[in-house]
Parts: structure tokens; C-alpha cells; sequence
């Protein structure tokens, strides 16, 4: 049943399954859960792609070590 | 976000090519870095993805010439060479192969497939946590843990946004196993915040 419930979020299903679907979630609790979860998940990201956009990623920036590292191959480029 | 912004556009042929390399580095790695780091889940290769962007931009950049802005070309770049990552990784690996990330799945049903570890109720998304570093770090660590075609196909339908039939192309899927492959991930995805991340902010 969670897998009709995941698919139903990237598909539409035909009526039946759909119906078959509702009437589940009314009796499982948990299979309702699951899927407010996976819709909450989907919803952050959404957030996280706007918020990148907006140059506001909450991601940590690049490690010195790193940085220094790519700075020296760009540098070995020029030479 | 500081004075980057400003330095966005690159002014016309006087600039291109005479910015020294560490500009580069300097100008656009936090950016590049960042947007690399959930996408392809693992730090490592985070870097190596950057250093690779930096590298083909900066061979290119007579040709760019200034026509747009530096920042989203390079951008540009990088997500291509993330979407071969992300397709290179979700097909190295064989569908029914069952590695050791699978056990976030393990316990989860009974034999009848009933609930064993019933999930959390996690509420609507809350503006406030979305901003919190730490949830994307556990998110990506969650994502690292998952098997890797799992990953991938997670990462392309909800982080790059494909339709189903951009993702079944890129990974070489069939249908029922893309729905297959989509479900797992998200069970293994709500159970390892479940533990990770409300099972830790529930407890104050």
C-alpha cells in the first residue's frame, strides 16, 4: 500500500486504485503519516531550491583545505 | 552573499581571462560548493565536482566572453556534471543488490506487512527549520545511506525536478522499478529522519 501511495504522488493512478487508496488511508493511520511525510520532504526541498536561488543556500561553504587545493590546480591552468 | 554580488557580472573583454585564478575560487566555490553538496550527498566528491567546474570554466572563459553572468554559467556546468554523477552512481549498481544501507528497512514491516515501526507525525514543514543547517546535513547523510540507485533516483525526481520519464531515461529504468525504486527511498528516507532528526528534536 505505501508503494500505491508514493507512486500516486508522481503519477495519477487509475480511479480504482485511487479509491482503493483513500479508503486505506481512512483505516491506517500510519500509511497516512507515511505519506504526510513524504509530501513533507517534497515541500522541503521546494523550500530549499527557492532559498538557494535566492542565494540563501543553509549549506556550509567550502572547506579551506579544498579551496586551497582547487586554487592550486586553477593556478597550475595559467602557468 | 557579501560583496560577491556585486563583482556578478563579468564588465566585457577587459575582465574575462585576466582575473587571476584564485578569483575564482574565491568568487564562486562557496556558491558552487553549496549546490553541489545535497545533490551529490557526499562532501568528497562535492569538492572534486567544484574543482572540475572551475577547471572547464576557467579553460572556456574566452569563449564565454562576459555574455551572462559568470556565476549561473558555471552553475550551468556543474549541474550537468552532476547529473552524470548522480547517473553514473544510480546505474553502477545492480537493481536487487542489497548492501548494508538496507537496513533502514529492515524492521519496518511484519510478515503480514503490517507497521512494526509505526513513522512519526512530522507536521507541516516549519519555516524555521528549513534554515537550520543541521537538517540538510542529516538529510544528506540520510540520502548517503541509502543505496545508491535509491539516492539517485531520489535526488533527480525531487532535487533536479525530472518527470518520471526524464529519470527512467537518465538511469536506464523500467516503470514499475521506478516506482519500485522511489518507494524504498522514501521509506528509507522517512525512517532515517524519523531516528535522526524528530526522533532527536522530540525528546525536549
Amino acid at each position: 500500500m505505501t508503494r500505491l501511495i508514493s507512486e500516486g504522488l508522481d503519477r495519477r493512478l487509475p480511479w480504482t486504485l485511487r479509491f482503493r487508496v483513500r479508503l486505506h488511508l481512512l483505516l491506517c493511520v500510519s500509511c497516512d503519516r507515511f505519506r504526510l511525510q513524504v509530501l513533507f520532504l517534497r515541500e522541503s526541498v521546494r523550500r530549499f531550491l527557492a532559498a538557494e536561488r535566492n542565494g540563501n543556500s543553509p549549506l556550509p561553504s567550502l572547506p579551506p583545505e579544498a579551496r586551497e587545493r582547487i586554487r592550486r590546480a586553477l593556478e597550475r591552468e595559467t602557468s | 552573499m557579501k560583496k560577491e554580488r556585486s563583482t556578478e557580472r563579468v564588465n566585457g573583454p577587459d575582465d574575462e581571462g585576466r582575473a587571476p585564478a584564485a578569483d575564482w575560487v574565491e568568487r564562486y566555490g562557496d556558491d558552487l560548493y553549496r549546490f553541489a553538496l545535497l545533490r551529490v550527498r557526499n562532501a568528497h566528491d562535492a569538492e572534486d565536482l567544484v574543482q572540475e567546474t572551475l577547471l572547464a570554466g576557467f579553460r572556456a572563459r574566452a569563449q564565454f566572453a562576459g555574455r551572462a553572468a559568470v556565476r549561473s554559467w558555471l552553475t550551468a556546468i556543474l549541474k550537468r556534471k552532476i547529473v552524470d554523477w548522480l547517473r553514473e552512481k544510480g546505474r553502477g549498481e545492480r537493481a536487487g543488490a542489497i548492501r548494508p544501507t538496507e537496513d533502514l528497512l529492515d524492521n519496518l514491516f511484519d510478515a503480514r506487512g503490517k507497521w512494526r515501526v509505526k513513522p512519526g507525525f512530522w507536521g507541516a514543514p516549519p519555516e524555521a527549520a528549513l534554515e537550520r543547517k543541521e537538517f540538510w546535513q542529516v538529510l544528506r547523510r540520510c540520502l548517503d545511506r541509502l543505496p545508491a540507485r535509491q539516492a539517485s533516483v531520489f535526488s533527480l525526481r525531487e532535487i533536479e525536478q525530472m518527470s518520471n520519464q526524464e529519470v527512467r531515461r537518465a538511469l536506464r529504468v523500467s516503470p514499475s522499478n521506478l516506482w519500485v525504486l522511489l518507494h524504498r527511498a522514501r521509506l528509507g528516507l522517512s525512517r532515517c529522519l524519523d531516528l535522526h532528526w524528530f526522533g532527536r528534536t522530540k525528546r525536549k
